[in-house]
């Protein structure tokens, strides 16, 4: 396929009278459209953009623990500073949590467990680099994704 | 139980949530661009009166509308977003200032044919700026600076907006003596990219035009060189129809201030031929062109982010 069936991207004018169907105002304007659907549709057929984002949130909450009541104050410390967060809500092994996280791509996973809850901490997993470090729970306001 | 098979009508996009992101991200892109030129946000109902939908239409718009009656109404879907806008503006004329600026991007409808990347269900994005009786020239040379903006920041380089104005064709062919014929020469020349100029010639021999305007049209559309020089030679061509010459000096001042805004010369040129089908239009056109394939693939990165 060549380019030129791409047609126009976004087109326009000048027009004298907008509205003389029904008003005897005069209105003229000027204005552009673009056609999105189609926009999208042929830069993706012919693989110009690439839908390589699977998921809306920065970091996936994945509860160990019985009672959800820290995890849920988390989020809800994430998400009142804007990290789009999403909790885990599904009793599953760990495991397949993982592989939820890693098939949607989302980038950080933060586990909590007995062991964290206990120790005040949560442990935040980076899932390109792999890299694990443990956080207080005081310092999670901090945190930038 | 009885199963149904899920299914979509064809001609309606319906995308999985990574296509969907990306959907929304350019979606974003385009009207946050329409947010920095502070262009104001407008919705209208995707139903309307037939009566008031259909005020203008005829011919193929209207064999493309869904149209149905509920109850005793008779209602259509809104084929596109500038009749409602016409509708909104006169209905809410006393409470607007102008000029007015407004954005829109929904969903029209259109039952074509369905074919490969045809679609009865799709989304525009618009802007309008309208004025209370009259609109200053320079407007015509702000929106390609939108445009401009909108694909820069969807990352690409290689597009070019493509100018003209209705005034130029239309005095020219007053000058030959085929108003009459507008319409019709407009469409063929519309085609000159597609069908090549034999092909126009053809069919403009086929129309009835002699062969001494046929020329006339020809040189006209065969005008080259860069956007200065495209104005001189429109000048050069000595035609004295007072429309011709308007439609030269509004296409000369819109350049002018297309510059004003930045625009880099490689993002915009004259285009003569373009016509945009409609006879609605009735100065500065537009189109925009993404140009180069390899250049293209370039932006594949750009939503990696």
């Amino acid at each position: 396929m060549t380019i030129e069936s791409f047609g126009s991207v976004c087109s326009g004018g000048r027009y004298e009278n907008l509205a003389e169907y029904y008003t005897d105002k005069k209105l003229p304007g000027v204005g552009i459209s673009i056609g999105l659907t189609r926009l999208f549709y042929k830069l993706n057929e012919l693989n110009l953009i690439k839908a390589s984002k699977k998921s809306i949130a920065d970091v996936l909450i994945i509860p160990m623990v019985e009672d959800l009541s820290i995890p849920i104050k988390i989020a809800t410390k994430l998400r009142n500073n804007g990290v789009k967060t999403e909790i885990y809500l599904n009793n599953k092994k760990l495991k397949a949590k993982f592989k939820y996280a890693d098939k949607l791509e989302i980038p950080y996973v933060i586990i909590i467990g007995e062991n964290e809850i206990e120790s005040n901490k949560i442990k935040l997993k980076d899932m390109i680099t792999g890299e694990e470090r443990e956080i207080d729970f005081d310092r999670i306001e901090n945190l930038k994704f | 139980m009885q199963k149904t098979e899920p299914r979509t009508l064809s001609g309606f996009m319906e995308l999985l949530p990574n296509e969907q992101i990306l959907f929304n991200q350019i979606k974003e892109t385009i009207e946050n661009t329409y947010k920095k030129f502070g262009f104001l946000p407008l919705d209208t109902p995707v139903i309307e009166l037939s009566e008031v939908l259909l005020a203008k239409a005829g011919g193929e718009t209207e064999k493309q509308i869904y149209r149905f009656n509920k109850g005793e109404t008779d209602l259509s879907l809104r084929f596109d977003l500038t009749v409602p806008l016409s509708k909104y503006v006169a209905k809410n004329y006393g409470n607007l200032s102008f000029p007015f600026r407004r954005y829109q991007i929904g969903k029209v409808y259109r039952g074509e044919r369905t074919q490969k990347g045809r679609f009865r269900e799709f989304y525009q994005c618009d802007i309008d700026v309208i004025g209370d009786g009259e609109l200053d020239l320079i407007n015509d040379a702000e929106l390609p600076s939108v445009i401009y903006t909108i694909f820069k920041q969807l990352g690409f380089n290689d597009f070019t907006i493509c100018l003209n104005n209705r005034k130029i064709l239309n005095g020219l062919f007053e000058e030959l003596g085929q108003k009459e014929n507008a319409v019709e020469i407009l469409r063929i020349i519309d085609k000159i990219d597609k069908i090549g100029k034999e092909a126009v010639i053809e069919e403009l021999q086929k129309l009835g035009v002699e062969e001494t305007a046929i020329n006339k049209i020809v040189e006209f559309i065969e005008i080259e060189g860069n956007t200065d020089d495209k104005i001189q030679k429109l000048k050069d061509l000595k035609i004295e129809n007072e429309i011709f010459i308007k439609g030269v000096e509004e296409l000369e001042f819109v350049v002018k201030n297309i510059r004003l805004f930045e625009i880099p010369e490689n993002n915009f040129k004259v285009d003569l031929t373009i016509a945009r089908g409609l006879d609605y239009y009735t100065g500065t056109v537009y189109e925009t062109f993404l140009n180069d394939y390899r250049e293209l693939r370039k932006c594949l990165f750009r939503w990696k982010i």
